[in-house]
């Protein structure tokens, strides 16, 4: 039987190794739940895995979340989550709150301007790897019509892009005819 | 009221972001910096930089540690809670029905329409962060810095807490020498 420890202690470390967003940190999930710990069969934690992909949002949460609940139910659920987020939430508030304390000395904030051009970088290849993706999955040409149009959406007339996101899982559902 | 801002700030997000953590941070970014002005776009880019840094969820973190800032331990569990939960127990109540649905060609359109949506958001960011980073670190050190850091995580393929760090060391000794 799965004690709850067990589950705040796995995804404690997780939580404190495992680097990388989405789907990049899966390796290390399935290496903890299904190598280590036996806590389900390879079947079912790939279902899991393709089921948190039909639904929206981070995916790492959705897979603690489900997986401490389906151990443990509820207590479950919380423990599994409080250990995998509030660790590095607790390290982010402390760093950011000393370096904002003393923001108005002039190091401390050159210091922190200087992350700028860094994290336009970081945007820039997400960017660049999300078109690459999105040429492969659309094709090319759809690719860019559905850049343009959504430019066009969301800076020319400046519309909140939930209406358009929305608007594009809902033509997602129509069905199309023939090809792929 | 600033509970129902903040839940509300991750809740849209968390509700239309496809595509996982990652390419939630434009659409959190839109929300907290655009929508409810809950941090400026250079505390923004700062705590990306911080954030990226560091092990665990992706966007999750930004929402724990903004959720704080504006209210405490209560508005970061409001605001985590608003991300993720939605998601998880539309999982755990609809595991059987969305079993069906895993593999139909709905899903993989749905992800595949709303990535140049995503595609946009984040281009749009890095031009913003690039124009910040010429109003405060100027013109030529922003070239400096961005070739270099796009070396480091492309090329060599650095992990983001080294580039940061070094980017953070330069902007420390620059304001000494210049």
């Amino acid at each position: 039987m799965v004690k709850n420890y067990q589950l705040f202690l796995t995804f404690l470390k997780i939580g404190l190794v495992g680097y990388g967003g989405g789907s990049a940190a899966l390796p290390i999930y399935h290496k903890e739940i299904i190598e280590r710990n036996k806590w389900m069969s390879d079947d079912e934690f790939s279902d899991i895995i393709a089921i948190a992909n039909t639904l929206p949002g981070p995916i790492q949460p959705k897979i603690v979340g489900y997986v401490g609940y389906r151990l443990k139910g509820i207590i479950g659920l919380i423990v599994s989550l409080l250990a995998i987020i509030v660790p590095t939430v607790i390290i982010m508030v402390l760093f950011l709150g000393t370096i904002y304390a003393y923001k108005d000395q002039e190091w401390i904030s050159g210091m922190i301007n200087a992350v700028l051009p860094v994290v336009a970088v970081m945007m820039g290849i997400m960017t660049w790897e999300f078109f690459t993706k999105s040429n492969k999955s659309l094709g090319p040409v759809s690719n860019i019509i559905f850049i343009f149009c959504s430019s066009v959406i969301l800076v020319v007339l400046n519309i909140h892009p939930a209406f358009l996101i929305l608007f594009l899982i809902l033509i997602a559902f129509i069905p199309q005819g023939g090809k792929r | 009221m600033i509970y129902l801002q903040l839940f509300l700030a991750f809740f849209i997000p968390g509700i239309i972001g496809y595509g996982g953590g990652p390419a939630a941070i434009p659409l959190v970014e839109y929300e907290v910096v655009a929508h409810f002005n809950f941090v400026t776009q250079e505390e923004f880019a700062q705590i990306v930089a911080v954030q990226s840094s560091l092990p665990g969820v992706t966007a999750t973190k930004i929402a724990g540690y903004i959720g704080f800032q504006e209210a405490g331990v209560l508005g970061s569990i409001i605001a985590v809670a608003g991300f993720i939960m939605p998601s998880i127990l539309l999982m755990i109540i609809l595991l059987g029905l969305l079993k069906k649905f895993k593999s139909s060609p709905v899903v993989k359109r749905i992800t595949n329409y709303v990535r140049p949506a995503i595609i946009v958001l984040l281009g749009s960011l890095t031009y913003r962060y690039m124009s910040d980073s010429y109003e405060t670190v100027k013109l030529l050190p922003t070239i400096i810095l961005m070739f270099v850091s796009l070396v480091l995580l492309q090329k060599f393929k650095l992990h983001p807490i080294y580039v940061i760090i070094l980017a953070m060391t330069y902007g420390a000794l620059s304001t000494f020498i210049i």
